[in-house]
């Protein structure tokens, strides 16, 4: 679809909306019967459009990355020096004991020498030796006008019969695509290097890669929809948020089937809100604020039991699927992935999908007192990232001088000898194809292609960029075949790096990792209070609650994306006062809210604090800088962490007008670190089925600390956006 | 020829006469509790000019005719100055029924027995909450002051049994229609109460005895639109009428049942509504957190006490007229209140309430409340309420409530007087399976509890 024509797609949804809306006033039931019972549904049509206040594309995408267009010189490290020096520092790539002149020269019937290759797409500044160049990455910068759009229908059905009652809601999404994004599209770039295998596999998975982004699609490893209430595609989703049935039998209460649970007091910070995890596809999780996860909170098919112990006791349990958390797919405006990495979901793969989770939680009030404690044994839905071998058996490109030497060498030696070592058997007769396909790269177009990039996506990824790519070498071996060497400091590290991504051609090199869930138990207590002061004041009436959560031996990321995941003992402390307050007699009571949230062992969205704040490399003599408000020097420190823990605090305000016509809210949500969300918005509803909001997202994950990568707000530092939304209920 | 023996301005004169005293019993011809507690009729303790319209009007207005904007003059002293002005200005009509003088049939019948019962039984505590007399525990049911002579004594009548039955549940529907005319909100949803104290139907009574200390849960939630679909609240009522009540929500967004700050009664239940919780019953605060009581007027009144419900509508949907698009007021059948006391009270408790007074008229045969204005902070009259009540009885059509037909309110006016705005509420039959009726035991697990606040957020 053109641009226009979605422009009209858009407007003429919006009319459409509002004109179904006229019709449907009265359409909201109460007084049907059906199956015997009494059934009532309602529902609602909105837009969603967020406008980029930065117009930038999000920096883990494609056309966001700092890397376009800047000409980045590289120079490839030495293997045989362990990359402490540089090829093009010595005789040259022919007299490299590790690819043999011989080797070379059979392969091309002289040695490598000056002028046998052109530089290839992007390349500057080739030497002669091929040992060293300037790359310019050639995807053009796009610009973003909308984060998000899109259209939304939902409606609630409900029968009651007596005791069993069944209820359900429908959600539909529409996004019709490149309205308002500079898309981007593998399409354009197949044509690279012979394209990429990931996204030509056909795959369940692949479906994120090829093409134009998916916007909405949910596929894992082997499983095109996974999850059993719903089904989506990159433009749509269809999905029952709500499906169950629900019986009641005094002070039992039974619900079967698709359905959300949520405990605790704390707003946004999900201590006792630990049963189910998020789906951040939509608006990640800059969506009104006041609406905490309404959209975000994935539901789960499942049991659960409430029972009212006695008249101040609840006790409330649960047994679900699991059902993980879920990601934007690359490419999407709110990704926090970067696209050139693919990540493997094996929720399905690995059995996860057949798992359960489980909960009990027991509060009590006493009049103004309260206390809770809940266990939850579940996989945890953030699940563990580490490396993976590709699996795509696909040779280096030829048509530079590396790639075509470790072709060769791989074809003439470096395979046979790991097919005797190994007993296995891969072919010789697709270059270093095999090897790669056991290491987690794959050779592809837009791909990485320079140290620089490396640093500054390891940092921003939370990662340690040293031993990230040490635990590539050391615990794949068939990288070890590869030449590779363990690097001790970033001038070796980026030696080695540029030596493989030159190698890797104008395409480049795609990391693979994949995501595993495992298994927790989490312990919760928590209790609160109301004040009593002088009626009226401020101390009055304010609600205090505190919650605590202990989950031992957390399965988190490592930093270096290691093999066996990094398992600490987690404590999670948040606070939570709130208050009503009546500052004018002509208006209502304002909202406020203040929180504060201490981890200790990890960042907000799960990853580990000895990850945070890295500095990235750039060689003594060069300044490249790929993300602005992060240090980079020729002497960075990696992965310095955050000490004492991660600390948080919200601070937020609900100022109704005059019948609640109008709400005025502002949300503010604090990483100490550095890094401020504010959220101004106004709510409208000029008629009890239309409601317009209005909510601008300020991002800044630098407001003091100097350096981005302290904040966890760095991964959506760019997203600032004006949302507007247009709601008819019925 | 019959002799005449008070001439029409008796009643006036008796009336301002009571006012200026302060306090006074009811009635004009006798001491109305004494007649009631005799009879069960009122018929004896007023004059004629009391006790029908004709009487009042010389025959100028007869039973079934209407009030409109051409005779309304007639019956101004009647109306709170706000119905008035709807009928003059904006089309408001009332259709004139007759006297009911059976007080048997202006309340609950249990009710009415413990009222009669538990006459001289209650007594102000040194804390100020009411307690029965013998042993000075919680009320035992009824009307504690049916003879009241002071406000205090109407409105804690009022706040310890705010539907007089032991627990009721109202399927409402909710329309806000604005200046011009048009219904802007709809709300669709149900509201729970239940005495835990001065119980005069259900077991155990007068009181749940591990309850004791409570006077009431109570609960109120939305089923439409799809916005509010879910969000409940659930009030926890101490007996001590010093406190605050406990207030628990299960808000939509938020999928969960949190603890609210239970403070703030004065703000919009909903947007576009002009209700405020501390305005239901007249008494949705406890008692002791408003002060200043005082009886401040006396006289006849115009209200809508029977021949309200609408029996011929399966869902018992009231029909609406006036305004510019005829959306604005229920149809109402009112009727001559022979004695109404009117009582001022301040929410002393509430020092940045947007509210300085409410002024409220409560029928002297049974004290419940006719009407209600309340002022904003400069004393200017903020908003109405005028509601109907009925016995649930239409010819042959009956809807019971145990051995006798159901009593109840059914329907409510609550008029923005400074904005024009005007809140329109029902009670109707059924809204999504759940039915409105009175006593029903299974109604505290159902709704009053944190796990139902959870269920009834269904989705």
């Amino acid at each position: 679809m053109k641009q226009g024509s979605k422009s009209l797609w858009l407007l003429g949804s919006v009319a459409a909306t509002f004109a179904i809306g006229a019709e449907a006033q009265e359409l909201s039931r109460t007084d049907l019967r059906l199956f015997g019972g009494d059934f009532s549904y309602n529902g609602l049509f909105r837009i969603d459009t967020a406008y980029s206040t930065t117009g930038k594309v999000n920096a883990a995408n494609q056309l966001g990355l700092g890397s376009n267009g800047v000409p980045i010189e590289r120079r490839a490290g030495n293997p045989a020096t362990q990359y402490r020096t540089q090829l093009d520092d010595t005789a040259g790539i022919g007299v490299t004991p590790a690819l043999p002149a011989t080797l070379l020269s059979a392969a091309f019937g002289t040695p490598i020498t000056a002028g046998a290759f052109a530089p290839t797409l992007g390349v500057s500044n080739l030497s002669p030796t091929g040992g060293s160049d300037t790359f310019t990455r050639y995807l053009p910068r796009g610009e973003q006008v909308i984060n998000y759009h899109a259209l939304r229908f939902e409606t609630s059905a409900s029968i009651n019969w007596g005791n069993f009652s069944f209820q359900s809601r429908l959600r539909a999404l529409y996004d019709p695509g490149a309205l308002g994004y500079d898309e981007y599209n593998y399409n354009d770039y197949r044509g690279i290097d012979g394209g990429f295998q990931t996204a030509e596999s056909g795959r369940p998975e692949a479906r994120a890669y090829r093409g134009t982004p998916d916007y909405f699609g949910y596929s894992v490893d082997g499983k095109k929809n996974p999850l059993l209430f719903e089904r989506s595609g990159k433009n749509y989703s269809i999905d029952l948020p709500a499906f169950f049935l629900q019986y009641n039998s005094g002070n039992l209460t039974a619900r079967l089937g698709n359905q959300t649970v949520a405990w605790g007091q704390l707003l946004f910070f999900r201590l006792f809100d630990s049963a189910n995890g998020l789906d951040l596809r939509r608006h990640l999780f800059v969506d009104r604020a006041i609406e905490e996860f309404a959209d975000e909170r994935a539901s789960a098919p499942g049991l659960r039991l409430t029972y009212q112990v006695t008249d101040s006791i609840v006790a409330d349990a649960f047994a679900q699927q699991f059902i993980p958390t879920i990601v934007p797919n690359p490419n999407t405006p709110y990704n926090i992935v970067d696209s050139r990495f693919i990540l493997h979901d094996n929720y399905y793969k690995n059995g996860a999908y057949k798992k359960f989770n489980a909960g009990l939680r027991v509060k009590g009030d006493f009049g103004q007192y309260n206390a809770q404690a809940f266990y939850v044994n579940r996989l945890n839905p953030l699940g563990s990232i580490r490396w993976r071998k590709s699996g795509v058996d696909k040779a280096l490109p030829n048509d530079n001088a590396l790639g075509a030497a470790f072709n060769q060498a791989c074809q003439a030696a470096i395979i046979p000898a790991y097919n005797l070592q190994n007993g296995t058997n891969f072919r010789t007769d697709n270059g270093c194809g095999p090897l790669i396909a056991e290491t987690a790269f794959e050779a592809g177009p837009n791909g990485l292609n320079s140290y620089v990039e490396w640093f500054d996506r390891a940092s921003y990824t939370k990662l340690d960029a040293l031993v990230a790519l040490n635990r590539l070498i050391d615990e794949f071996p068939a990288a070890q075949a590869l030449l590779t060497a363990e690097v001790d400091n970033a001038e070796q590290a980026a030696n080695e790096l540029d030596a493989f991504f030159i190698a890797f051609g104008a395409g480049g090199a795609h990391g693979h990792v994949e995501r595993d869930y495992y298994r927790e138990h989490l312990f919760g207590l928590g209790g609160g209070f109301v004040t009593e002061g002088e009626p009226g004041s401020i101390f009055d009436q304010a609600l205090i609650n505190l919650e605590v959560t202990y989950t031992p031996k957390r399965v988190f990321t490592g930093l270096d994306l290691r093999q066996r995941y990094d398992k600490r003992d987690e404590i999670q402390a948040g606070l939570v006062v709130e208050k009503y307050q009546r500052f004018f007699q002509s208006v209502p009571a304002t909202y406020m809210v203040f929180q504060y949230l201490w981890q200790k062992e990890s960042s907000l969205e799960g990853l580990l604090l000895d990850g945070y704040g890295s500095e990235n490399y750039t060689r003594p003599g060069t300044n490249y800088r790929l993300t602005s408000g992060v240090p980079t020097n020729n002497n960075p420190k990696i992965t310095p962490g955050v000490s004492g823990g991660a600390n948080y605090a919200v601070l937020a305000f609900l100022q109704p007008g005059p019948q609640y016509i109008f709400e005025y809210s502002i949300a503010s949500l604090i990483d100490i670190q550095g890094g401020i969300l504010v959220q101004p918005g106004i709510q409208w509803k000029p008629r009890g089925n239309v409601t317009v909001n209005l909510f601008y997202n300020y991002i800044n994950s630098n407001v003091w600390s100097g350096n981005k990568n302290k904040s966890f707000l760095s991964f959506i530092d760019d997203r600032d956006d004006i949302t507007v939304r247009l709601g008819y209920q019925f | 020829m019959r002799l005449i023996r008070y001439d029409h301005d008796y009643s006036r004169r008796h009336f301002l006469r009571q006012t200026a005293r302060g306090f006074g019993a009811a009635g004009v011809l006798a001491p109305l509790w004494d007649v009631i507690a005799a009879t069960g009729d009122i018929s004896k303790a007023y004059p004629d000019e009391l006790l029908s319209i004709e009487g009042y009007t010389k025959g100028r207005i007869k039973t079934g005719d209407e009030i409109s904007a051409k005779n309304v003059e007639l019956v101004k002293d009647l109306l709170e100055p706000v119905r008035y002005q709807q009928i003059l200005k904006d089309g408001r009509k009332l259709k004139i029924v007759k006297t009911t003088t059976d007080v048997m049939r202006l309340s609950p019948w249990e009710y009415i027995e413990a009222t009669l019962k538990n006459a001289g039984k209650g007594k102000f505590d040194e804390k100020g909450n009411v307690v029965n007399a013998a042993d000075g525990r919680p009320w035992i049911g009824g009307s504690p002051f049916p003879d009241a002579r002071t406000g205090i004594e109407l409105f804690a009548g009022q706040t310890l049994s705010w539907g007089r039955h032991d627990a009721s549940f109202y399927a409402i529907k909710l329309c806000d229609v604005n200046e011009k005319g048009e219904t802007g909100f709809r709300y669709a949803g149900g509201w729970a109460e239940l005495q835990t104290v001065a119980r005069v139907s259900m077991e155990p009574k007068p009181y749940w005895p591990q309850h004791e200390s409570k006077l009431r849960f109570q609960t109120v939630f939305f089923t439409a639109p799809q916005q509010f679909r879910g969000t409940s609240f659930l009030n926890v009522w101490a007996y001590d009428h010093r406190k605050f009540p406990d207030l628990y929500g299960y808000v939509a967004e938020f999928r969960r049942v949190r603890q609210f700050p239970a403070d703030q009664r004065f703000e919009p239940l909903l947007p576009g509504m002009t209700l405020f919780l501390s305005d239901a019953w007249a008494a949705g605060d406890p008692l002791l957190t408003w002060g200043n009581y005082k009886i401040v007027g006396r006289g006849p009144f115009l209200a809508a006490l029977s021949d309200s419900w609408a029996s011929d509508h399966p869902n018992w949907e009231h029909k609406t007229h006036g305004g510019v698009k005829g959306q604005t007021y229920w149809n109402s059948s009112v009727e001559l209140v022979p004695e109404a006391i009117i009582v001022e009270a301040e929410p002393t408790g509430y020092p940045r309430a947007p509210i300085s007074k409410k002024r409220v008229w409560f029928d002297a045969r049974n004290q419940t409340v006719l009407g209600m204005v309340t002022y904003d902070r400069n004393g200017q009259p903020y908003r109405s309420f005028d509601g109907a009540y009925s016995l649930y009885e239409a010819g042959a059509k009956k809807f019971m409530d145990g051995k006798h037909p159901y009593w109840s309110w059914c329907h409510v006016t609550c008029s923005d007087i400074q904005t024009g705005r005007v809140t329109r509420l029902e009670q109707v039959a059924n809204i999504e399976g759940y039915a409105s009726g009175a006593n029903d035991p299974k109604m505290y697990d159902r709704f009053l509890t944190q796990s139902a606040l959870i269920r009834l957020g269904a989705n």
